[in-house]
């Protein structure tokens, strides 16, 4: 009864279009009311507490990276090695499309970001080559959804701290899944461009002294990539100081090696970034206090009880729970839905002896590919705005490459080792 | 209320703007002087995970103004003409969480001033950190009730 | 009939210790021998937040009583650094003894009553040593090492006083980084280090600076309001089950040693050379806040200890 009504607040709330976060602490804050007899003032305590927390600082960053790159020229660099690297495939030019999101999504938290950007340079070239608009914004568009999924990632951060898991280990279960999707990306779009002789215009030899130069012209932002990687893994750095540290090297290039960010641009960058880290990390505020109201009222707990009647084995409660998160995917911000769902979640996959760090990185995936399902996914619309098309065209055009993505997420959902292998290689077994 | 409206502005993007370069500067003396000099500096993760808070908050309350807070827009699209009605109701409760936001912050900041207890590293008294609350409140609610104005002027 | 009495209480960590066990020992006996009386309801492993936040929730009444640790306790009450003071009560033979001292006893547990607080019983959390990657037999192996701290004043300077520059890390980041080699140690209870850190750290230096305590806190208000018969029976739990949880604890430590063993740790103690030296270096933190803690009340309880 409780959870009814309190689900009904929340999904009301929600539906109404009150934001994510008032949403959570509202519900939250009504929750204490309603069904305890406690003093309510300590909502105030872990609303602010909830942000009293180090790691957190590196998403600010991380935007901001996102930011100076495709401001400056770092990104247009490192995509324009990426089309020398695959554009003598069949297809090739469409592979770079994947390529590219996945090294600029591995910069940038945000898959936003990553579409405007990979499809503000990619959507001319493939035109021009003559790949089927419906075949180009289906893939660029999903394409953007690796910037969630390669790792660094702001909800990759938002679900380990959710769920009180190392950032660095979920960081590093990203890797095969990432590389599983890449590759089943490229697949996809190799078979169609050979069985339907797409891009063949843009076919061109091999070309060693272009890729050469390309890469020599990447050769700055690239070494951002494997400093942040490299200072993350060695330990030098914690995550939110190798955010800062990537920060740093791409304003020195961005600014005194190719002089394409001036002062007035930097105070835009900052404040802007700061803006949309505001409105995005407000949500873990607001979460606190639902979370909070959940804990106290041992809700998973009673779920846990009820479910486990229902949900004879660990196969079924992954099926629902994929089901589950691509459905809240589709219609909630994946921020707010780690944290509706991950202190329910995570208690009852222990009961079923899943490794907590798999089951983040499922959670992150499947929330993921709610970006992507129609009739909500957010980057349908911004596919939409930048494209100039309407938003029918663009929800059929993703659905072969959301099948790719569906089986992916049932490959990674069922074989926990491509999740657990990296981590447990890089750090030891919990 | 316009003077007032781009005061407020200022203070929002000036005070995300100083905080962000303040925390970019000290997280990077922290690592500078930990891996250069090897002495580790213990004050900048406490002092940058306050200023983090504060430009948190700033930044969710310009997200009023901006129109940029993260909703859920399935209904708003769907039926535009309910549009008025929405933006009414979505203020309305913004208005009533800012009272709640001052009323329980301010009796936290009241049980910190009394408790005298100080940040570890800092010593900043806790009751100031906690004061970020009613101000939060303090601010979006100034800017829901201009949105509230402006949704009236506009009319349906 | 009486309304029954609400007893919400909390501790931070989860009850796989003796001093976090406690509270499932109480709600227990509450449940089944106070029924109709109290209503009690133990929470635990972060449900209601950090040490800080669940003191905090004593203060404003949400909870009616919490465990405040031995490492925040001075910054409500810089009385309360006689056990974070590096070989100042560092033995459960001292604390068990000021326990019985009721002069003693009271001046420390009341100390928190102009904050609305009071201590009402203490539970231990353990000897603590030094947990490290690499072996250290000397004050001198220790100076060139990189050793973990926690964010706070006592701590720090304790650290600083033994020539070590402390990376301060959330308990969190440990593990993993004495993995990376980030850090090569951190001080720690024998029985966490058998717990948590045995799998990387193959040495434990039995340097006996501290014993961890959580302090039992409840609201001053609530307990003076308290009708009589509950009041008995409530405490009368309490103590007789924070009774139980300090015996257990000393058990736990006597065995420590040899499970460590076991797990192939090196147990190491000083020589009693090196332990004077340990101790002759903490004396700079003795004199950095001898007059915070208040030198008569250090001065009556390092007196009362004195051959302990
Ligand atoms: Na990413
Ligand atoms: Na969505």
């Amino acid at each position: 009864m409780e959870i009814l009504v309190i689900l009904l607040i929340l999904l009301g709330l929600l539906f109404l279009r009150m934001p994510i976060y008032i949403s959570l602490f509202l519900t939250g804050f009504l929750g204490l009311l309603i069904f305890t007899d406690l003093e309510l003032s300590f909502v105030a305590q872990t609303f602010v507490k909830k942000l009293e927390n180090f790691s957190l600082l590196a998403i600010p960053f991380f935007i901001l990276l996102g930011g100076i790159m495709v401001h400056g020229e770092s990104a247009d660099r490192l995509i324009r090695f990426a089309m020398k690297l695959v554009s003598w495939l069949p297809g090739g030019l469409a592979i770079t499309s994947v390529i590219s999101s996945a090294v600029f999504g591995a910069l940038s938290g945000s898959s936003i970001s990553t579409v405007v950007t990979i499809g503000g340079v990619m959507f001319p070239h493939l035109d021009r080559c003559q790949y089927p608009k419906k075949f180009s914004i289906g893939l660029v568009t999903s394409s953007a959804i690796l910037g969630i999924i390669v790792p660094p990632s702001i909800i990759m951060i938002i679900c380990a701290l959710t769920a009180g898991q190392s950032v660095v280990r979920l960081f590093a279960a990203g890797y095969l899944p990432s590389l599983l999707i890449v590759i089943a990306l490229c697949l996809y779009t190799y078979v169609v461009s050979v069985q339907k002789g797409l891009g063949k215009s843009a076919m061109e030899r091999f070309d060693p002294k272009g890729l050469f130069k390309t890469g020599w012209h990447a050769f700055l932002p690239g070494l951002i990539v494997v400093v942040l990687f490299a200072g993350i893994y060695s330990g030098a750095f914690t995550i939110t100081e190798a955010s800062v540290v990537s920060c740093v090297m791409a304003l020195i290039i961005e600014v005194c090696i190719y002089r394409t960010i001036k002062i007035k641009d930097f105070y835009r960058l900052i404040v802007s970034s700061g803006l949309i880290s505001g409105a995005l990390v407000i949500t873990v505020s607001g979460a606190g206090v639902l979370s909070e109201y959940i804990t106290i009222q041992g809700i998973p707990e009673r779920i846990l009880d009820f479910s486990i009647q229902y949900i004879p084995n660990m196969v079924v409660f992954m099926i629902f729970t994929n089901l589950l998160l691509l459905l809240v995917g589709t219609f909630i911000d994946p921020i707010g839905a780690i944290m509706i769902l991950v202190p329910i979640l995570m208690p009852i996959s222990a009961q079923f002896g899943i490794d907590p760090i798999h089951m983040c990185l499922v959670i992150t995936v499947a929330l993921g590919i709610g970006y992507i399902t129609p009739p909500l996914g957010i980057l349908l619309y911004t596919a939409s705005a930048i494209t100039q098309k309407d938003f029918v065209f663009v929800a059929r055009a993703i659905i072969p490459t959301l099948m790719v993505y569906i089986v992916a997420l049932f490959v990674i959902t069922f074989i926990p080792w491509l999740s657990t292998a990296v981590p447990n290689l890089l750090f030891g077994q919990v | 209320m316009e003077k007032f409206s781009a005061f407020l502005d200022r203070i929002e993007r000036w005070g995300i703007f100083s905080c962000f370069t303040f925390i970019l500067t000290a997280l990077t003396l922290g690592i500078l002087t930990r891996y250069i000099f090897k002495r580790p500096l213990s004050w900048p993760d406490e002092l940058t995970t306050y200023l983090f808070i504060f430009m948190t908050f700033l930044g969710a309350s310009a997200s009023v103004k901006d129109n940029s807070e993260l909703k859920v827009n399935a209904l708003y699209e769907r039926f535009p003409e309910w549009g008025f009605g929405l933006d009414l109701l979505l203020h309305c409760v913004r208005l009533a969480v800012c009272i709640i936001f001052i009323v329980t912050g301010w009796n936290f900041v009241l049980v910190e001033y009394d408790m005298q207890t100080y940040s570890p590293i800092i010593r900043i008294p806790v009751y100031l950190i906690f004061s970020m609350l009613p101000f939060l409140g303090l601010i979006m609610g100034i800017r829901t009730i201009e949105c509230l104005m402006k949704l009236f002027r506009k009319g349906r | 009939q009486a309304k029954s009495v609400s007893f919400k209480f909390a501790h931070f960590i989860p009850p796989n210790e003796p001093g976090a066990q406690v509270g499932v020992w109480i709600e227990k006996d509450l449940k089944e021998n106070a029924k109709g009386v109290v209503k009690c309801k133990y929470f635990h492993s972060k449900q209601m937040g950090s040490t800080i936040e669940i003191v905090k929730k004593v203060r404003m009444g949400t909870l009616q009583a919490g465990f405040l640790t031995g490492n925040y306790a001075p910054d409500l009450d810089s009385k309360f650094g006689i056990g974070t003071l590096a070989y100042c009560m560092n033995s459960y033979e001292k604390w068990n003894s000021l326990l019985k001292n009721d002069a003693l006893r009271e001046e420390l547990f009341s100390s928190l009553v102009p904050k609305g607080l009071r201590v009402v019983d203490v539970a231990y959390f353990g000897i603590y040593g030094l947990v490290s990657t690499k072996p250290i037999h000397t004050l001198a192996d220790l100076k060139s090492m990189k050793m973990r701290t926690t964010q706070a004043r006592y701590p720090v300077a304790f650290w600083k006083a033994l020539g070590v520059n402390p990376v301060p890390l959330s308990w969190g980041d440990v593990f993993p980084a004495l993995k990376q080699g980030v850090v090569d140690g951190t001080d720690q209870t024998l029985n966490v280090a058998r717990l948590r850190l045995a799998d990387v750290c193959k040495n434990f230096t039995e340097t006996n600076h501290m014993v961890g305590l959580f302090f039992l806190v409840v609201n001053e208000k609530w307990y003076q309001k308290l009708d009589p018969k509950a009041r008995d029976i409530i405490f009368g739990s309490i103590h007789r089950n924070f009774e139980k949880a300090r015996a257990a604890s000393m058990k736990l430590t006597q065995e420590a040693p040899a499970a460590l063993k076991a797990k192939g740790v090196d147990v190491i103690q000083l020589s009693p050379e090196e332990m004077d030296k340990f101790k002759q270096a903490e004396m700079t933190v003795w004199k950095e806040f001898e007059s915070e803690i208040g030198k008569a009340w250090l001065d009556k309880v390092v007196s009362f200890t004195s051959g302990m």
